[in-house]
């Protein structure tokens, strides 16, 4: 051993104690504020990332196209480009049958399953064009086992494949693809029945495994014939692979969640103007919401929640709008008085006021509103054991209006279509509201945990744009509750 | 407790994990200090700032490497950062140094604390080079940089600090000889 070598070894071994409390002098200089204002240096990455959420969060309304309805579909028709819109029911309808198409099993019904529409062209055909090219992949998968089983060298590709598009994509009658299912049918019967009864236990262990593959292969648009079942799976695993855990975990997600909640609420609509008033709370109005959350430790006890969530408020509700009393202008020489917006009435008592006593006027509507949230809600853990966490949640969420439908008041209080052009008070776009509740969280398997958030939501300001001199408050109490999906 | 509970106690800021640490650390890395700094008082001004450092950052521990020899490397560091604002070549003198080997086995005889108080009585220069490259494996040209010297000069220090050492722990030696 060399002369440093030695020296660096009796070197280490050395050990000699500070004569003052150096402990005590570090926690001095590490404040609470100083290891916050450390741990935000630290993690720039994870509060980059809360940003981007946030981003992305607000990006959602330009994203998301509120014109389009539900409940329509825009069919063209490519044969004389006329372009029509299809209803609910019809939508509803084309829905039905593609289902059906899409559900027709080759192997049970026989014919004609495609055929109720007739003309198959422009955009439905293609949408049942989609249809039934999943619906035959899953059949080719079908007719590759049942090929593999009977020993039959014929590809179902060929079988298939080949029969539901002719050179130029255009569907083909379902009732040739039927028929050549059936031929596989009468293949996989006529033709190894000895090695069928030899080989009984292996094949029923393969075609659970099958039945289990075909059912998570079916959400896969467009898939192509593979050549094997093990491509099959390799495919399957890429495809779960794909979900980048790894770097959620490296910019410090601890978890992520999905969940729905319920909300009672308490709105109120206060105002007064040009001699009317209301001060009125709005019964049976109740929210829900769902979305995705996704956890981040911050120091300590805090984790902030955040996440996007869309949030929808029914209003079933009824203004009672209310004279009040009038500073008449009493003309003596005409016997009359002037009541605003109203018509002269004869002076009955020469009184300095005039007092309507119980006339008011109710109508009633139901309101909806939806907006896309943004929360941001710090958790501070409470109690933790091996099963359960509590925490309190005190935060922030911004509110991006999504969509309203119903009835607002105008200047002087009388009912009008929320949407209408020039509807003076209308929702505002954004709006923030604070809330306050309780976390517990329960693990329910490694890395699996449910989630109950009992919490009270105050909207902060006025929900409406401030144009007809009334202002409306809403309150909710309620619950959101969900899974969430431990990373760490 | 193992070492891996115990740095995550740590990065969660639990007051008994940070005690244990420090407990089970200080003198190790008191001594660290000890070998760079002129005095006790400074040694203990790099233990405090040092120890922040390593509350601060244990997160970045990665267990890659022992806890304690990356400590150590946080105190070591703290000093050099501390020493380079000083003018290291000011210490330095003329010594009545000597060419004669030491012998192996006189090192054997003396123990750790003889030999860092021989170390913390080198000038500063030669101290905090022979200490960059003898213990904590600095190359000439790292030291150099780290310290804003020539090349040279820390070639120059180091056998100086080199020949220092070898006349003490002859002195030394001769004396434990002496003594048996």
């Amino acid at each position: 051993m060399s002369f440093e070598n030695k020296i660096t070894d009796k070197l280490n071994e050395v050990s000699m104690m500070p004569s003052s409390d150096i402990m005590s002098m570090v926690r001095k200089k590490r404040t609470p504020f100083y290891i916050f204002k450390n741990h935000l240096s630290l993690h720039k990455v994870r509060y980059g990332a809360v940003a981007v959420l946030g981003l992305l969060a607000l990006s959602a309304p330009f994203v998301l196209d509120t014109s389009k309805n539900a409940e329509t579909i825009v069919v063209k028709d490519s044969g004389n480009n006329n372009t029509t819109i299809l209803e609910s029911e019809d939508n509803k309808e084309v829905a039905q049958s593609l289902n059906a198409e899409d559900e027709t099993s080759p192997f049970e019904t026989g014919t004609n399953a495609g055929e109720s529409k007739g003309d198959n062209k422009g955009a439905i055909e293609l949408k049942r064009t989609e249809a039934l090219v999943q619906s035959s992949d899953r059949r080719n998968f079908s007719a590759e086992r049942k090929d593999r089983e009977t020993g039959h060298d014929k590809s179902p590709s060929k079988v298939f494949g080949e029969k539901v598009k002719d050179e130029k994509g255009k569907l083909l009658g379902k009732g040739e693809e039927i028929v050549n299912s059936n031929d596989v049918i009468n293949m996989e019967g006529s033709d190894k029945e000895s090695e069928l009864s030899s080989d009984k236990n292996q094949r029923e262990l393969d075609r659970r495994e099958f039945v289990q593959m075909e059912r998570i292969l079916v959400p896969i648009a467009n898939i192509e014939y593979l050549e094997n079942k093990r491509e099959l799976e390799d495919r399957t695993i890429v495809s779960k692979a794909n979900i980048p855990v790894k770097d959620l975990k490296k910019i410090g997600v601890n978890f992520i969640g999905i969940g729905a909640g319920y909300y009672y609420d308490h709105n109120l609509i206060v105002g007064g103007t040009m001699g009317y008033h209301i001060k009125e709370s709005l019964g049976k109005s109740s929210s829900t919401s769902y979305g995705l959350s996704i956890g981040l430790s911050l120091y300590k006890k805090w984790t902030l929640q955040t996440g996007v969530e869309v949030f929808t408020r029914k209003e079933d509700f009824s203004y009672l709008k209310r004279s009040e009393n009038y500073v008449l202008k009493i003309d003596t020489v005409n016997g009359k008085i002037h009541i605003p917006g109203q018509p002269d009435k004869d002076v009955v008592r020469y009184d300095s006021t005039y007092h309507n006593d119980g006339k008011h006027q109710r109508f009633a509507a139901l309101n909806k509103t939806s907006y896309v949230e943004l929360p941001i809600v710090l958790s501070y853990n409470l109690f933790t054991n091996r099963k359960l966490k509590i925490g309190v949640n005190p935060g922030l969420r911004l509110g991006l209006l999504q969509a309203q439908t119903g009835l607002t008041l105008n200047e002087i209080y009388s009912p009008v279509n929320i949407k209408s052009e020039g509807s003076v008070n209308q929702h505002k776009s954004i709006n923030l509201s604070a809330e306050l509740g309780l976390d517990f969280d329960y693990k329910l398997a490694p890395g699996v945990n449910f989630f109950l958030q009992p919490k009270v939501r105050r909207g902060v300001g006025n929900l409406m744009e401030d144009k007809a001199g009334f202002e409306k408050s809403n309150t909710s109490f309620g619950v959101f509750s969900g899974i969430r999906f431990q990373l760490n | 407790m193992t070492e891996e509970e115990l740095v995550k106690g740590c990065i969660k800021e639990k007051r008994s994990s940070q005690d244990m640490l420090y407990n089970l650390y200080a003198g190790k890395l008191m001594a660290v200090c000890f070998r760079y700094m002129d005095s006790r008082m400074d040694a203990e001004d790099v233990l405090q700032e040092g120890f922040i450092k390593i509350f601060d950052n244990i997160s970045k521990f990665k267990f890659q490497g022992s806890l304690e020899g990356w400590m150590k490397r946080i105190m070591a560091n703290t000093a050099i950062n501390k020493l380079r604002k000083k003018d290291l070549l000011r210490g330095t003198q003329d010594t009545s140094l000597v060419d004669k080997q030491v012998d192996d086995g006189i090192i054997d005889k003396i123990d750790g604390d003889k030999l860092l108080a021989i170390i913390h009585a080198l000038p500063t220069g030669y101290r905090t080079v022979f200490n960059m490259f003898v213990v904590e494996g600095y190359s000439h040209r790292e030291i150099a940089m780290e310290l804003g010297i020539e090349e040279v000069s820390s070639r120059t220090q180091l056998t100086k600090a080199k020949k220092v050492l070898q006349k003490q722990i002859l002195e030394l030696g001769g004396f434990i000889e002496n003594e048996f």
